[in-house]
């Protein structure tokens, strides 16, 4: 610090400080005032509503969002949980899937043969010959044949699926009875079942979901020669047009309303033709003629989806839908049920059923 | 914070009326017309005799089963919890498996182990004289023998809510 610098320090602490005068202080102060009154409005108890408004919609929108995503959960838990068609290749693994003789030979093989080369059903008392080591030993192998038999037949069917446009999801145009409100949000959708890996179609509204998820013949054929059928009685089904299908109540989650359904009245569209399902009750006569066993008969019986049901709120059921049809056709589905004290009915277009293609061999 | 403030009270509001509307679901559809259950005489797999009967004072939850069947095997593991909880309830459990050998079932309870009788329909006798059409289906009888309320499809049967419905059943029949 110089000295000129030290003098000009000394002549600013002599000064007195500077202090506006009280009334110029005064002056400011209500000028401000003026100036900040131009911009606010008179006081209005209801000048706040919007923000009501808007924390009321967006707790409607979380509200809708997060009981959609409940609803999806649950949908998923419940096709998903458990699916049959894993167990039916291990069932089907048994017989070559391009080799009908050696599964016509297996069909030929005694009862008792076929049960203990079946992992579905092997006989209980052999349990105790065979060491746990080797079970396990087998059950893994069974299960990596199975993984990759599965991620073949995943590749095949979403070759297949592209071929027919199906393999991303997509909405349909519905077409809806008049008796359906219009009010209500159905869709019908179409895609690859995440756990069977085949095309699905699927219908849902407010009060029910139909899930219908294509069945392979050769699925068809390892599922019902396990369970009693001859080879030639198993074809007979294989070579029609199977669906595992899933029927749900879901009004549970909204209004509760009994679904009555019966299949009888349902129309299957094909090539301009129309026609109705393949019932239990049909199929049944055919299996009389044909001397086919009682016990096959009943594991048939029950392996369909019930031609009559009335669900209950949150009641459901699982089985094949057959049509008579052959592999690779292409169909409309027109499904009716009462629901409300309605009558609703809705038709799947585009459905198709599945090829009867086979997976590769398994590489050595 | 302010936000929070706001929406705390319509929150509330959701979950009550969420509640409410849970809440107004019954436990277990009623059959249109209670009915007279058919008194079976059958075998489990380990070859001892079940009959329906036997069983009159208590509640029965009668369940009709396969092991191909994908709901049938998802609320098996909840049965089984079920009853053990109702051990001392005088409540019992009975799964008929429909059309299934020994062998079979044997087997099933390998991967799902079963504590309460598994009885065998092999034939379908039983079956047909209830009125089933896809299975599961479960049959609730009261303490007197009559088919009261009726579920179709899996259901996870060791939820309290379920249990105590049962229990106040059973209870209301000693009355």
């Amino acid at each position: 610090m110089n000295t000129e610098d030290k003098q000009l320090s000394s002549i600013y602490k002599q000064a007195k400080q500077e202090i506006p005068a009280e009334h110029i202080d005064d002056a400011i102060l209500a000028a401000a005032k003026r100036e900040t009154k131009k911009f606010s409005l008179p006081y209005n108890p209801f000048s706040n509503t919007w923000r009501v408004s808007a924390s009321l919609a967006a707790v409607l929108i979380l509200s809708f969002g997060i009981v959609t995503l409940i609803e999806d959960v649950e949908d998923e838990f419940t096709l998903d949980g458990v699916t049959p068609l894993i167990i039916e290749e291990t069932e089907s693994r048994q017989l070559p899937a391009n080799n009908v003789e050696k599964r016509r030979a297996l069909a030929k093989a005694p009862s008792t043969a076929r049960a203990k080369s079946s992992l579905q059903q092997p006989a209980a008392k052999s349990l105790s010959d065979t060491s746990n080591a080797e079970m396990t030993h087998d059950l893994l192998s069974f299960r990596e044949q199975d993984k990759k038999r599965n991620e073949q037949l995943a590749r095949k069917n979403k070759q297949e699926a592209q071929r027919t446009k199906l393999q991303t999801e997509s909405t349909d145009q519905i077409s809806l009875s008049p008796a359906l409100p219009l009010s209500s949000p159905s869709t019908i959708t179409t895609g690859i079942d995440e756990q069977a890996m085949l095309p699905y179609w699927q219908y849902k509204d407010e009060g029910m979901s139909i899930r219908l998820i294509q069945r392979l013949p050769d699925q068809t054929r390892g599922y019902f020669i396990a369970r009693g059928f001859s080879a030639k009685h198993a074809e007979l089904i294989a070579q029609s047009c199977v669906f595992q299908t899933v029927f749900k109540n879901t009004s549970n989650t909204g209004e509760p309303s009994a679904i009555v359904y019966n299949m009888e009245n349902w129309v299957v569209s094909h090539n301009g033709k129309s026609g109705g399902m393949k019932t239990r009750e049909k199929w049944a006569m055919q299996w009389q003629e044909l001397n086919v066993p009682a016990a096959a008969k009943l594991a048939f019986e029950w392996g369909l989806l019930p031609t009559r049901q009335d669900y209950q709120p949150g009641d459901y059921n699982w089985g094949m839908a057959i049509f008579d049809l052959a592999p690779a056709d292409n169909f409309n589905l027109k499904i009716t049920w009462q629901q409300h004290n309605e009558q609703h009915s809705v038709i799947i277009p585009k459905m198709l059923c599945a090829a009867d293609i086979h997976a590769d061999p398994e590489a050595p | 914070m302010k936000l929070i403030k706001y929406l705390s009270p319509l929150w509330l509001f959701f979950l009550f009326q969420t509640t409410f509307l849970i809440a107004a679901q019954p436990i277990f559809p009623p059959v249109a017309k209670p009915f007279s259950a058919y008194n079976f005489n059958v075998k489990d797999i380990d070859g001892t005799q079940y009959k329906l009967s036997d069983y009159r004072g208590k509640v029965v939850v009668l369940n009709f089963w396969a092991t191909w069947c994908p709901p049938c095997r998802e609320e098996m593991p909840s049965m089984n919890r079920a009853h053990h909880k109702l051990e001392n309830d005088n409540i019992i459990i009975l799964a008929i498996n429909v059309g299934e050998d020994e062998d079979t079932i044997f087997e099933f309870t390998g991967n799902y182990p079963v504590d309460f009788p598994l009885l065998m329909d092999q034939t379908g006798n039983v079956i047909k004289r209830y009125p089933v059409m896809g299975l599961p289906t479960t049959y609730i009888i009261n303490p007197a023998g009559l088919v009261t309320h009726r579920t179709v499809g899996g259901r996870a049967w060791d939820d309290d809510t379920l249990l105590n419905e049962l229990r106040r059943m059973q209870t209301s029949a000693g009355k």
